[in-house]
C-alpha cells in the first residue's frame, strides 16, 4: 500500500482520542479563553491608555508665565492634537477589530489581525515622534527661561552644546527603550502569526 | 445565550468532536496541549455559533473555526514542556490492522507531519479528510491552483522522508 494511503486509512479509523462527555463540553465552553488575540487586545488597550494619560502626567506647569505668544499657540495646538490623535486611532482600531472573525478564511483572519497590529504600530510611532518633539520643544523653552542658564551662557558655547547633547541623548535613550520594549513584547505574541501569514503569501 | 441554544450546540459538537480532536492531534504533540487546544477551539466555536446560519454543514463550518484557532489564535501554555517529538502513547495501532513495519511507517509519517509548518499541516489535514481543492482553497483563502501545487509538494516531501 502507498504510504499516504496507509496514513489516510489510519487517519480515518482513529478513535483513540481523549473524548469529552456532553457535560464536560458544557463546562469547557464556559471557561475563559487565553488566546493570542485576547492578549494583543489587552496590550493595545494599555497602549492607548498610556499614550492618552502621558500628556496629563507630563503637564507639570500650568501657568502661562514666561511663554511668548507663539509658544503658547504651539502648546495649545499640540494639546488639541494630543487628544485628537488617540480618538482617531481608537475609531480606526475598532473598525479593524470588528473585521476580525474566526469564521473567515485563514488568510483573511491573519491579514486582519496583522493590519490591526500595524495600525497600533503607526499610533505608537506617531506618539514617539510627538513626544520627542515635545521633549525638544520643552527643553528649548526651559533653556530660554532658565536665568541660570542665561547667566552661564557667558561660560561660552561649550556649556550650551553639552546641554543640547544631553537632551539629544535622552531622546535617543527614550526611543531605544520604547523600540526594545515593543520588539520583545510583540515578537513573542506576533511571531507565529507573521510566520504563518508569510507562508500563505509564499504559496500565492 | 439561552440553554436550548447551548444544548443544540453541544449536541452538534458531540457528533463532530472527532474532527476537533484530529485537528488537535496535528497541531499538538502531548495530552496537555491537546486538551488546551481542544478547549480553546470549543470556546471559539461557541462564541461564533450565533453566526452559524446552517447554510453549510456544521462540520465544514467547525473545520474553518477550528483551523483558524489552531493556526492563528492558540497560545501554547507555558506549563507544558515543549518537545519536538510526538507522545505516541496516545495513539493506538491495532496489531490486527497494522504490522510492525506499517506501525513504524505511520509513526514516521505523523512525526514528519508534526514538523511541517502550520499552513502545510492544514493542507495535509484537509487532504487526509478528503476535502476537495475548492473546499481547501475556501478554507485557507488561497487559489485552487496554488493549493494543488503546494499539496503535491508537501506529499512528495512526506514520501521522501520514508524513502530517502
Amino acid at each position: 500500500m502507498d504510504e499516504l494511503e496507509l496514513l489516510k486509512n489510519h487517519w480515518k479509523k482513529q478513535t483513540d482520542f481523549p473524548h469529552k462527555s456532553k457535560s464536560e463540553m458544557h463546562l469547557l465552553i464556559r471557561k475563559s479563553s487565553s488566546n493570542v488575540l485576547k492578549w494583543i487586545i489587552i496590550i493595545n488597550i494599555l497602549e492607548f491608555a498610556f499614550f492618552f494619560l502621558l500628556p496629563l502626567l507630563m503637564k507639570v506647569d500650568d501657568s502661562n508665565d514666561g511663554y511668548t505668544d507663539t509658544q503658547l499657540q504651539i502648546i495649545n495646538i499640540s494639546e488639541y492634537i494630543s487628544y485628537a490623535i488617540p480618538v482617531i486611532f481608537i475609531v480606526l482600531y475598532i473598525r479593524l477589530m470588528r473585521r476580525i472573525q474566526v469564521t473567515d478564511t485563514v488568510s483573511t483572519l491573519l491579514s486582519n489581525i496583522l493590519q490591526a497590529r500595524k495600525l497600533l504600530n503607526i499610533y505608537i510611532y506617531t506618539n514617539i515622534i510627538i513626544f520627542s518633539l515635545a521633549i525638544i520643544f520643552g527643553a528649548y523653552i526651559g533653556i530660554q527661561q532658565d536665568e541660570a542658564f542665561a547667566m552661564s551662557s557667558s561660560f561660552g558655547p561649550f556649556y550650551r552644546i553639552l546641554i543640547i547633547t544631553f537632551i539629544v541623548i535622552m531622546v535617543l535613550v527614550f526611543l531605544l527603550f520604547a523600540w526594545l520594549f515593543y520588539k520583545l513584547l510583540y515578537g513573542f505574541l506576533m511571531r507565529r502569526l507573521k510566520r504563518n501569514y508569510e507562508h500563505l503569501k509564499q504559496i500565492e | 445565550m439561552n440553554q436550548d441554544l447551548e444544548k443544540e450546540f453541544v449536541d452538534l459538537l458531540n457528533a463532530n468532536q472527532n474532527i476537533i480532536h484530529k485537528i488537535c492531534r496535528v497541531y499538538t504533540n502531548n495530552l496537555d496541549s491537546h486538551n488546551d487546544l481542544f478547549q480553546e477551539i470549543l470556546i471559539q466555536l461557541w462564541k461564533s455559533y450565533p453566526t452559524y446560519k446552517g447554510d453549510s454543514k456544521f462540520s465544514t463550518w467547525a473545520y474553518r473555526v477550528s483551523l483558524n484557532t489552531a493556526i492563528s489564535l492558540f497560545r501554547k501554555q507555558s506549563r507544558t514542556i515543549q518537545t519536538a517529538t510526538i507522545d505516541f502513547s496516545l495513539y493506538q495501532f491495532s496489531s490486527q490492522d497494522y504490522n510492525a513495519e506499517e506501525e513504524e511507517q505511520l509513526k514516521l509519517m505523523y512525526q514528519a507531519i508534526y514538523q511541517l509548518n502550520d499552513i502545510d499541516k492544514a493542507l495535509i489535514l484537509l487532504y487526509l479528510e478528503d476535502k476537495n481543492y475548492k473546499e481547501i482553497s475556501e478554507t485557507l483563502g488561497i487559489s485552487e491552483i496554488n493549493v494543488r501545487v503546494k499539496m503535491n509538494r508537501v506529499k512528495t516531501r512526506l514520501k521522501k522522508i520514508l524513502n530517502p
